[in-house]
């Protein structure tokens, strides 16, 4: 009983101490808020791509394949290649085992399909991306609209000034009731909603967007902006090796490329971007933890080197204690404790900091990440005590073996 | 109850060997009221520092309550001064940051003692030192007189039977040298061995014993 009302006693008096130098605290522990704010940060930003990856793959199916120009031989070759719907009629009519093929294309009235497009409704005003879509592309991705109908094949046909518009960007316009017409301001020209999409603006495979518009539609307006990719999925029992294969030689014979050049397309499978996606972002979250544990040693560093002056500025106090009765293990125990309190409430600190930034972050990011891991919060507050311990363990051993009559004489 | 035999106390300076206690043979039997006088240097302070178990001596044997203290490790020597010493320094030693009551809770708070009876102890001694209504005045606001009675109740929180004084009045007008005296006296009626280092002839003279330290040998003594 004796011992557990010592340590309290010895908890309370630290945390006075602590109290008595506010500044010093703070500004010694802020080494170990800072790395333990990234380390909470990174932890929520991952769990937040994460757990867009699992929602997105939900969604799409892991069995869907997505086909895109190769950007990357753009890059070499400044010659982007295009696909058409020649290429789609050709994948549809010769690969066996999959299923509609349905046809998308990211839009701006810029052509590049990387700027933004400006949506208005009344006077309220917002930014996003458009994607020109076929009528399958729901079938293929399983996303079907919330509110109205999706686009027909008439929609397209007949270029009719028809959109869908995400549920986020419908509520941030105050469009989510489409029972009454509604125009949406696109650019220059007006579309009439006809669905609100449900699901996030934003996935993975490139199948999401603020606003959809029918892909002839899209090609009506501007006919330079369109890049087609094609997504489709492989049907249950299908040989998706196989299948892959065959596309590959589908569209290069369609595209007749020679035999030595590379491929101008990219297949993406579903299931091998979740996988390459969680892999990326692992090996940064690795190379960004490496940064913060430095940042940690050196917070520990700084913890070691006030733990230190403050067992020089202590020492008749330490003297003091001894001669009443303290024996080296209280004063080892005394200033473990101070150590690692103050590593703790650097920990606390930046687990708030790092949620904060996280939060700021992974709205940049457009991830989800508002959420912090607990296994993060655990091991953050772990590991701040050992910190604490670690770099409290010198100074406490040489306060402790401090003989008690030269502490008692020191000035 | 303390019984020293041929202590010898030798410091190294450099090359040089100091000797501050030579062949101290002493015994002190309990309820004792003894002071150590003695010119500065003479080696008061180093024999009170071993009588008080945080110096050890060179060579010899030190005997408390018929056990031999000599070979004690840290551990016990610290449950030694827990419960059988208490310090009075001249400058008090007071923590500035603490109360009057605080400080003189520290003792029991090393030892672990519940805060609601090691308050309520430190509050007894509070009043035995006649400074009740001063407990929450941390020593910064206490006079010299006033910080040495709160250091005198701390000694004897943990209701020790050996009390150390070293020059306790060194720092204190007569008038608060004589009500600091006077505590003693009570103490050593209450059954306390009260061993206590001055300057003073007279406070010496009040006192049942004396021994005049010289070069670290103890020249006379006179009960």
């Amino acid at each position: 009983m004796y011992k557990i009302y010592r340590l309290l006693i010895i908890l309370k008096s630290s945390l006075d101490e602590l109290r008595r130098n506010k500044l010093r605290t703070v500004l010694t522990s802020f080494g170990i808020t800072i790395a333990i704010a990234g380390v909470t940060a990174i932890a929520g930003i991952m769990a937040g791509v994460e757990q867009d990856l699992t929602r997105d793959f939900q969604e799409l199916g892991s069995e869907t394949i997505i086909v895109k120009p190769n950007i990357y031989l753009w890059y070499q070759t400044n010659n982007l290649s295009t696909m058409s719907l020649k290429e789609q009629l050709a994948l549809q009519s010769h690969v066996r085992g999959i299923s509609k093929v349905a046809s998308f294309s990211p839009f701006s009235f810029q052509g590049d399909g990387i700027s933004g497009t400006q949506f208005s409704l009344g006077d309220k005003k917002a930014n996003g991306t458009v994607l020109a879509i076929s009528e399958s592309l729901a079938n293929v991705v399983n996303r079907y609209p919330l509110k109205g109908r999706f686009f027909k094949f008439s929609d397209s046909e007949s270029r009719r000034r028809v959109c869908l518009v995400n549920i986020g960007l419908a509520n941030q316009l105050d469009i989510s009731d489409i029972s009454q017409t509604k125009y949406l301001q696109l650019g220059n020209i007006k579309c009439r909603v006809i669905g609100i999409m449900p699901g996030s603006n934003k996935d993975i495979l490139g199948t999401s967007a603020d606003v959809y518009l029918p892909l002839g539609t899209a090609a009506q307006l501007n006919l330079n902006a369109i890049s087609l990719r094609f997504a489709f999925k492989v049907l249950e029992d299908a040989n998706a090796q196989g299948i892959l294969k065959n596309v590959s030689n589908i569209l290069r014979a369609s595209q007749k490329t020679p035999r030595s050049s590379p491929n101008n397309f990219i297949i993406q499978d579903a299931n091998e971007i979740k996988s390459l996606s969680k892999e990326v972002y692992r090996k940064i979250a690795g190379v960004l933890f490496l940064v913060v544990s430095i940042a940690l040693i050196v917070g520990g560093i700084g913890i070691m080197n006030v733990m230190l002056a403050s067992v020089n500025e202590r020492t008749r106090e330490i003297g003091l204690l001894r001669a009443i009765g303290a024996s080296q293990e209280y004063i080892k125990v005394k200033f473990l404790v101070e150590s690692s309190l103050l590593t703790l409430f650097g920990g606390v600190l930046g687990i708030a900091l790092g949620y904060l930034t996280s939060i700021v972050l992974s709205s940049i990011l457009g991830t989800s990440g508002q959420y912090i891991p607990l296994w993060s919060i655990y091991a953050c507050i772990s590991f701040s005590i050992l910190i604490g311990l670690v770099c409290g363990l010198g100074p406490a051993m040489k306060a402790a073996k401090l003989p008690p009559i030269d502490a008692l004489r020191a000035s | 109850m303390i019984e020293l035999k041929a202590i010898q106390k030798k410091y190294i300076k450099g090359k040089q060997v100091i000797d501050a206690l030579n062949n101290i043979n002493l015994r002190i039997s309990k309820g004792q009221l003894l002071s150590i006088t003695g010119s500065s240097g003479s080696g008061k302070s180093t024999l009170m520092n071993i009588l008080g178990c945080i110096d050890n001596p060179s060579s010899g044997t030190y005997y408390l309550n018929g056990l031999n203290i000599s070979e004690y490790n840290d551990k016990e020597l610290s449950n030694l001064r827990s419960q059988e010493i208490g310090f009075v320094f001249q400058n008090f030693n007071l923590l500035d940051h603490l109360t009057a009551v605080e400080n003189v809770m520290l003792p029991l708070n090393i030892k672990g003692v519940s805060f609601k009876s090691s308050f309520n102890k430190a509050m007894e001694l509070i009043e035995l030192v006649g400074l009740l209504g001063r407990e929450h005045h941390t020593p910064l606001e206490l006079s010299g007189g006033q910080q040495q009675r709160v250091a005198i109740a701390r000694s004897l929180a943990n209701n020790p039977n050996i009390i150390l004084a070293d020059e306790p009045t060194g720092n204190l007008d007569s008038k608060s040298s004589l009500a600091i005296l006077d505590i003693f006296l009570k103490l050593n009626k209450m059954g306390k061995t009260i061993i206590l280092i001055t300057h003073e002839p007279e406070i010496a003279k009040a006192f049942d014993r004396n021994i005049v330290l010289s070069d670290g040998s103890m020249i006379n003594e006179g009960e």
